[in-house]
Formats: structure tokens, C-alpha cells, sequence
């Protein structure tokens, strides 16, 4: 991946830090969401590859999860040619 | 196959009078035990665990049977469906621990989706970061491996490889037989279920379960009112064979009052029981007001864990009033089954004698053994792997 740990934290609000402790923790709908809003402020900023991974992350914890979010997510991930 | 074991299974297959049992290597080698996997089980009906072990829709239940690696899965239709529990991806195990899965089963390593159906719907990343996707990964190739399974009597049966013949068509005669328990059994809950280890091999439990011969010594207790004379052997070349009694009687607690009987049993059943091994490794027993299962589980040539599930014939039967009766009627059960312990593992070291040459029968009381014998054989004859 091609962004500095810097500047993702930075500009998520030290994401990283909270993605850790949700792993620890077990937590995946927690994980589920900060991999989303990772993957979206990627996105936004055109970082398409680093967003689509994140996002994928995501897709995959909603879809163990039976989450709501799996339709949209996996459609998201469409979008970009990544399913 | 080595010649001597070729003679040995000849001999154990010939009619009552001029057969021997089965000789010590198929009770101490390892090497026969690994054969009769395959030849005995895996190509057969064989019993893994219970339906009640996945009660709810996404509950997942690994199991290892033989070394083979199972899920348990009940999914959204209420269905009883098992897997093997092995990623296509990198044959990683799927699930470790029982649970429900909300979504979908993910591989613990690379994160591989599977529905309940075992359908593969995701492959994360496979296509190199942030890509879902490849041309040589063709999700509708890649589900997971189903093994056909049956349940009855609350058992759940499998074949593993996949090509014996339909349960019901085997086992038609059985089916019949006790057609008026076809209906759903209800689990007694935590206080119906127990295990007993024994150090044996799993044919000398299924023998000594088949069989009435010994029960004045053994079961002096049930003896008193089932005495060998009330007792019928039942046998049968579709794959099982045991007795039954002319004299039960039901577990009674306060007020002489019972548990609930099946409905609509026919007279026979007011004090008949009937007890039949289901070859392999499957030992039932059905009574107007409850029936039991007893997975034998192989876990070495000479152990087996026997998993005992006892089971009622409507669900108030499981309410906490009912609870001492349960409580009572697990207790004489397993107090019978432990009886039954030193004499199956007498026979296990029995075996070590080099002169034993598989035993005698009686073509009187040892026709269920016989028959267990016969069956074995044929399968281990017919094995030409
Ligand atoms: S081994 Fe299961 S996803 Fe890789
Ligand atoms: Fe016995």
C-alpha cells in the first residue's frame, strides 16, 4: 500500500489505533466499521486501490456477519470492477 | 490384502456352525483398523453425533470422526446439512468451535466466505489487494465438500464417500420395523446425555450390545424382570441386528406416574422394547416412552468413546418437572452400560492371547454377533482399494 501509516492516521482520527484494539478486542462489527470509513475517506480522496482494499475488509466481516451493509458494500466494491 | 486375513474373513463369514469370530488383528492392528475406515465406515452409513447439536438455524458444529474433519451445519431452511470442514483454499480447518454464524462461515487464514449452503461467496484479496475477483477462481467450482447425511432417531448418519446406497433403501427393513417411532424424538437436555470411554475396539461394544446371552450375569438387576427367556434375537442382512424384550417396564417416579408415551403405539409396544445395532457403530434402543442412541466413536483400535443421548416422546417431557424422572431413567441406563465396561475391555485384552482364534458361537444365542461379523467381512471382502 502506498499511504504512510502517518497520513492515514492523521487523517482518520487515529483509525489505525481503534482498528487494532477492535481486533484485540474481537470485535467485528466494530472492525466492519472503521475498515467502511477507512475505505470510504480513501476512496474520496482517489486512493482507489488503498479504498477497495479497506473496503473489502469490510465486505467480508458484514458478509460473516450477516451485517445489512453487505449488499451496498459489495455493490461499492463493484462499481471499481472488484468482485 | 494378506492372504491370512483374506482366509481369516472367509472363515468369519461362513454360516453360524463352521464360522470363527473374527480374529485378534481386527481388535489390536493398526493396520486392519485404518482398512476397516474405509471399508467399514466411510463407505457406509455410519453415525457422527446428533441433530441436536446444531438445534438452530446457522448453528455450526465441528466434529472429527475418524480424523475426518466435519462441520455440522444447520442453515436458514432448518435443514441438517454437514460439511467436510476444510477451506478450498488452503485447507485450513473453518471452524474450530461451535457457534452461530450470523452471515457467512469465514476461514480464519485468508478469509474466504462460505454460505450455509456451502456455496464459496468471497475470496478476498485473491486477485491481489483491494481485487475480489481472478479468472481462474470460479466461485460456483469452489464450494465447500458436502458429505450426504441422514438423520433418524435423532442420530446423524453419513456416508462418506458418497456411494452407498440411499439410507432409507438400507436400512428399509429397519424403517419398517419401527415404523411407529417415525416421528420426532425430543432431547432430554444436559442430564439425558453422557459419555463412557472404554478401552476396546468398537466392534466388542457393538457385540456385546447385540446380544442376550449375557444378561443374567452381567445385568443380574435387569435380569429380575427381564429374564433371558423374554428375550428375542432380531436379525436382519440389511446391516443390523440385536434383540428385544417381552417384559418392559417403564421408569415410574412419584405417584407411580410416567413419562408420556409415543402416540398411537400399537399393543406390541405396551411392554416390548427392542434394542439393534445399526452397523456399523449406531446402538438404538426404542420403548413406548423413550428411546436412546449411542454413537460409538473409534478413537484408536483399542478405544472408543460412546457418546449416549436419550430422548422423549413430546417436549413437556423436557420440562423441569419431569426433571428426577430423566434424572432416574439416565441413571439406570448408564448404570446398565457400565455393567456392560469390564467385559468389553476383558474382551479387548483377551485378544492379546496369540492361541485365541476369534471364538466359538453358539448358533443359538450368538446369532447377532454372527451377524455383525458377517456384515464386517463382506465389507472388508468387497474393499478392493
Ligand atoms: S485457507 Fe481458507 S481462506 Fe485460505
Ligand atoms: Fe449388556
Amino acid at each position: 500500500m502506498s499511504v504512510e501509516p502517518s497520513k492515514r492516521d492523521s487523517d482518520l482520527g487515529g483509525l489505525e489505533q481503534r482498528l487494532l484494539r477492535a481486533t484485540v478486542a474481537g470485535d467485528q462489527a466494530a472492525q466492519m466499521r472503521l475498515y467502511r470509513l477507512a475505505g470510504e475517506h480513501h476512496l474520496r480522496l482517489g486512493n482507489i486501490d488503498q479504498g477497495c482494499f479497506y473496503l473489502t475488509n469490510a465486505w467480508v466481516l458484514s458478509l460473516a456477519l450477516g451485517d445489512v451493509s453487505e449488499q451496498e458494500l459489495r455493490q461499492k466494491l463493484a462499481r471499481h470492477g472488484r468482485v | 490384502m494378506k492372504a491370512n486375513l483374506q482366509q481369516e474373513l472367509e472363515r468369519a463369514a461362513r454360516p453360524i456352525e463352521t464360522a470363527t469370530g473374527l480374529s485378534n488383528s481386527f481388535y489390536i492392528d493398526d493396520d486392519v483398523f485404518k482398512r476397516e475406515q474405509r471399508a467399514v465406515f466411510f463407505s457406509q452409513w455410519c453415525g457422527v453425533g446428533f441433530a441436536k447439536d446444531a438445534p438452530n438455524p446457522g448453528d455450526a458444529t465441528p466434529l472429527t470422526f475418524l480424523g475426518m474433519p466435519l462441520l455440522l451445519v444447520r442453515d436458514r431452511d432448518n435443514k441438517l446439512r454437514v460439511f467436510q470442514n476444510t477451506c478450498r483454499h488452503r485447507g485450513m480447518i473453518l471452524v474450530e468451535e461451535a457457534s452461530n454464524i450470523g452471515g457467512a462461515i469465514r476461514c480464519p487464514y485468508h478469509s474466504w466466505c462460505y454460505g450455509l449452503d456451502g456455496s464459496l461467496k468471497s475470496t478476498p484479496h485473491v486477485g491481489g489487494p483491494g481485487n475480489n475477483a481472478h479468472d481462474s477462481i470460479k466461485l460456483d467450482t469452489l464450494g465447500l465438500y458436502e458429505i450426504r447425511a441422514e438423520i433418524y432417531l435423532g442420530v446423524v448418519f453419513v456416508n462418506i464417500d458418497g456411494k452407498a446406497d440411499k439410507f432409507e433403501v438400507q436400512q428399509s427393513e429397519l424403517i419398517q420395523r419401527w415404523s411407529e417411532f417415525s416421528k420426532p424424538v425430543y432431547h432430554g437436555g444436559q442430564d439425558s446425555s453422557f459419555k463412557l470411554e472404554v478401552n476396546c475396539n468398537w466392534k466388542l461394544a457393538v457385540e456385546n450390545y447385540c446380544e442376550s446371552y449375557h444378561l443374567p450375569w452381567i445385568h443380574p438387576g435387569l435380569n429380575s424382570y427381564s429374564r433371558l427367556e423374554d428375550h428375542y434375537n432380531i436379525l436382519s442382512e440389511s446391516g443390523h441386528a440385536g434383540q428385544g424384550t417381552l417384559v418392559y417396564k417403564p421408569t415410574l417416579g412419584e405417584a407411580n406416574l410416567g413419562f408420556k408415551d409415543f402416540d398411537n403405539l400399537s399393543d406390541k409396544w405396551d411392554s416390548s422394547a427392542e434394542y439393534l445395532a445399526l452397523f456399523p457403530n449406531v446402538l438404538l434402543g426404542v420403548h413406548r416412552d423413550h428411546t436412546f442412541a449411542i454413537v460409538l466413536e473409534p478413537t484408536s483400535v483399542g478405544t472408543t468413546l460412546e457418546h449416549v443421548e436419550l430422548f422423549y416422546a413430546d417436549e413437556a417431557m423436557v420440562d423441569s418437572s419431569y426433571d428426577n424422572l430423566r434424572r432416574d431413567n439416565a441413571k439406570l441406563w448408564k448404570e446398565v452400560f457400565k455393567e456392560d465396561i469390564f467385559v468389553v475391555e476383558g474382551m479387548q485384552r483377551g485378544r492379546q492371547g496369540v492361541q485365541f482364534d476369534g471364538g466359538k458361537f453358539s448358533p443359538v444365542m450368538d446369532n447377532a454377533t454372527h451377524c455383525f461379523h458377517q456384515w464386517v467381512a463382506n465389507k472388508m471382502m468387497h474393499d478392493t482399494a
